[in-house]
């Protein structure tokens, strides 16, 4: 039981990294992708691959992954910017079904649809990771250095130039600063990210293979990033926890397992329209709607008070 | 050689959309420092003309020269970086920004880097100059009219640009901001800064301006010193149509 | 050499629907900007519908497409007036109303795997039987689809060109200012407008049943495919759209020549990333007017 609590924490600690980093291209950069699993496995190969022939440091491991996680954010963007707006989603989604193809072709070096297995565990500054509870530490720490970097680099100069370009991109433009090479920076940036949290899943689990990172997961980390508020700091990581704690609370309400899944999602997308429709912002902003509201009764309250 | 070529110059510029001419083969020079203002009756292309000259639309036909130098097919950021900086007759401000912020973007803009102590300084200069230094720290959308114009005008000076394009900066202000407006627009020319702008407000132009360009139907009908241009009875026909 | 030729008519069999679902989609966002995602959620519950009305229900088949032509009209109205028109009358972000129609396209998509499983369905006729054409041999239901959907298509072009309603649209699509300016209801004619496109719908989502088979997935598939189309097309032109979708059918047919089959899929849009590199325009360029 603890062990189930406790690899329960871990995928929500990856879910807020990769929600986390999502958030910075569709919340600030106003890009709809999703192919973010893409970058998420392509940091758990390059761990796996490098633990099974090189080397299980989990320093290098990240350092390597962020530089091909960066990598295929670039084959991304390349093409991708040559669109506008909403058909960013089409260009994400075509590179989401290659990286798939790939992810379950290419044998001599993925494995192919087995995966790669017998991953060893990583070492850190001379201790191997191998416990939950060593996991869950790392995992945790590095859940909340994405989060302290992102709410940072949002009150960046850089992040200042990315909120200007989704509030108007030709403004922006007209003051000397190049809008495609902003978000092709916050493509890469975000990729980086997400295979980090490769990198961790890769150890934890010990076998990689493709049904990881297909477009369903692509897809999960957008509802993640849209229920929890996107554009806001706080919105994806509590995304990100609803969306990994739902299906632990759903199955008590022991429906047939093969039901689960469907049911699950069919949730999530009338919740994404019924959100989308009414309260933009989310969870995060259902939250401050809330606490609006409690501001008024409270001054109601005070008034008539002093009325009284 | 290119020490002499002029700050600004059109050459035979032409723009039309569906068959409409909005500019027609004008060609105009801008001198180094000093006010120059737009005038014209509405549709006369001022607006396309700004929109030409920093990369947002690309003519049919002509050359636009900075210094000497083709910026004519250069996208809007690259001409900004060349030294031209603008406002927009709505403004389009970052409305989910600050005051400070919003300015901020345009001066980490250039090629030159700074840190974010500079940019915090000049970007506090900017706001003192322009009287917005009190509401540094408030969102753009909960700003008045006239702040906001204030924030478009400090957006644009921020950077060392030696051309501005500002449109209709003064419409809608009135006494004291107005009057600082003008103060504004006087001390940037007395900077060696060079200013063009359109204007409706005839006195506005008659205070501010060194030289007036008359527009009419994407054509320059007349240049000249606002004394000049006034004087010409045509021109105010044109201007006022039948109603004077 | 023949291979080859057989797998491009293979190809443009698939492409013909393809560009019935393109240009249904092209329609809809053209004339409303509505980037209506859950275009392939109606072709889904279109199929569905049909399937289980002659499979399981054991209807006949005239009255199975009525059935399917209601549902898809249907799904397609409700979308509009129930998700899209409040969001438009609040001036909703176009990202934002792009979200509640993905929204939609996942919940339709997991209440069809709920009612009928996850797994993979066909139905078998007579008209599946390949006919031999020398050497190459194409079944009546390709030859169908290829038919189907030049005939709606010339339909549509009839519609759009010779009526007034469809001038309206065109109106629409270029300048959406001017059609308030001179009183015309917008959400009448986007009414028209999914109407139209969730019809056309319906051929493509029968003869799929019948020529690749159905999974509550192919709808993900059909959608991706329909609105890259109109990108490898051109966006902003019906005709490029029902270009592109055919020159996607082909590619995924051909491109697995000489690689295996599971192939295909990325092949497809392999060649939609090139576009987007080489030729952002797409195969008809269309001047864009602002």
């Amino acid at each position: 039981m603890i062990s189930y609590l406790e690899s329960l924490l871990i995928f929500t600690a990856l879910a807020i990294i990769l929600a986390s980093s999502l958030n910075l291209v569709l919340g600030y950069g106003g890009m709809f992708s999703v192919a973010h699993a893409v970058f998420y496995g392509v940091g758990a190969y390059t761990a796996s691959l490098l633990a099974l022939h090189l080397s299980n440091s989990l320093v290098l491991s990240i350092l390597c992954a962020i530089i091909t996680g960066g990598l295929a954010g670039l084959l991304l963007a390349v093409p991708a910017l040559r669109v506008k707006e909403e058909y960013f989603v089409v260009a994400s989604l075509g590179f989401q079904i290659i990286a798939s193809t790939v992810f379950n072709q290419w044998d001599a070096v993925t494995g192919g649809i087995g995966g790669l297995t017998g991953i060893p565990p990583a070492s850190l500054f001379g201790y191997e990771i191998d416990s939950y509870g060593a996991h869950l530490v790392v995992t945790s720490l590095l859940a909340a250095a994405v989060l302290a970097i992102v709410a940072a680099l949002m009150r960046s100069s850089f992040g200042r130039a990315l909120r200007a370009l989704r509030d108007d991109e030709q403004a922006l433009s007209s003051l000397g600063r190049n809008p495609t090479h902003l978000r092709l920076v916050t493509v890469a940036l975000s990729a980086m990210i997400a295979s980090v949290a490769g990198v961790l899943y890769a150890y934890f689990t010990s076998f990689v293979n493709p049904e990881s990172f297909t477009l369903d997961e692509s897809v999960m980390m957008m509802v993640m990033v849209i229920i929890g508020g996107a554009g806001t700091v706080w919105g994806p990581p509590l995304g990100a926890a609803f969306v990994t704690i739902f299906p632990a609370l759903l199955s008590f309400l022991k429906l047939p397992s093969s039901l689960l899944g469907p049911v699950q999602r069919l949730t999530y997308g009338v919740i994404m329209t019924l959100l989308m429709i009414y309260e933009p912002a989310g969870i995060v902003g259902l939250l401050r709607w809330v606490r609006r509201r409690q501001i008024i009764l409270n001054g109601i309250n005070g008034s008539n008070r002093a009325a009284a | 050689m290119a020490r002499t070529a002029p700050l600004l110059e059109l050459i035979g510029l032409s723009k039309s959309f569906g068959g409409v001419k909005a500019i027609d083969d004008l060609s105009l020079v801008i001198a180094d420092s000093g006010v120059t203002s737009l005038v014209g009756p509405n549709g006369a292309g001022k607006t396309t003309l700004f929109n030409l000259i920093t990369g947002f639309l690309v003519p049919d036909r002509g050359r636009i020269m900075l210094r000497g130098r083709d910026i004519t097919r250069l996208p809007p950021y690259k001409v900004a970086r060349a030294g031209v900086a603008r406002t927009f007759q709505n403004l389009r401000l970052f409305p989910t920004l600050t005051v400070f912020e919003n300015v901020a973007v345009a001066c980490e803009a250039s090629d030159i880097t700074l840190s974010e102590k500079n940019v915090s300084k000049l970007v506090d200069s900017t706001l003192e100059r322009v009287g917005l230094l009190a509401r540094r720290d408030v969102r753009v959308a909960d700003l008045s009219f006239a702040e906001q114009k204030f924030v478009s005008l400090a957006r644009a000076i921020v950077r060392p640009a030696n051309l501005l394009l500002l449109d209709e900066p003064a419409a809608g202000l009135d006494g004291r901001a107005l009057e600082r407006f003008h103060q504004i627009v006087r001390s940037l020319a007395a900077e060696g800064r060079s200013v063009l702008l359109i204007e409706h407000n005839l006195d506005t132009v008659r205070g501010i301006s060194d030289s007036v360009a008359f527009l009419d139907q994407g054509r320059l009908i007349a240049t000249g010193t606002p004394g000049e241009i006034f004087a010409m009875e045509e021109l105010a026909a044109l201007y006022f149509g039948d109603d004077r | 050499m023949e291979l080859l030729i057989q797998l491009a008519l293979n190809g443009l069999a698939l492409g013909a629907l393809y560009a019935l679902m393109a240009v249904g989609f092209a329609l809809i966002f053209g004339t409303t900007k509505i980037f209506h995602f859950a275009h392939g959620a109606t072709f889904v519950l279109a199929a569905y519908t049909y399937y289980a009305a002659v499979s399981e229900a054991g209807l006949p088949v005239a009255f199975a497409l009525g059935l399917c032509a209601a549902v898809a009209l249907g799904f397609g109205l409700a979308c509009e007036r129930f998700v899209y028109r409040p969001m438009l009358r609040s001036e909703s972000a176009s990202l934002t109303i792009f979200v509640a129609s993905f929204g939609l396209f996942i919940a339709a998509e997991n209440a069809v795997i709920l009612v009928f499983g996850s797994s993979y369905h066909t139905l078998e006729s007579r008209l599946s039987r390949a006919l031999q054409l020398g050497p190459f041999a194409i079944s009546p239901v390709g030859l169908c689809a290829i038919v189907a959907s030049a005939t709606i298509l010339g339909a549509l072009e009839f519609f759009l060109a010779r009526t007034y309603t469809g001038a309206a649209l065109r109106a629409m699509a270029d300048n959406p200012e001017l059609v308030r300016m001179i009183g015309l209801n917008r959400y009448y004619y986007a009414k028209v407008a999914f109407a139209v496109g969730s019809l056309m719908v319906v051929p493509a989502a029968v003869l799929s049943v019948y020529l690749s088979g159905l999974s509550p997935q192919s709808g993900a598939w059909i959608t991706l495919v329909a609105i890259a189309s109109t990108i490898v097309g051109g966006v902003g032109s019906l005709y490029g759209a029902a270009l592109g979708g055919i020159v996607l059918g082909v590619a995924q047919n051909v491109g697995i020549w000489r690689l295996p089959a599971s192939w295909g899929e990325g092949i497809a849009f392999g060649v939609l990333l090139l576009f987007l590199l080489f030729r952002p325009t797409g195969l008809i360029h269309v001047f864009e007017r602002r």
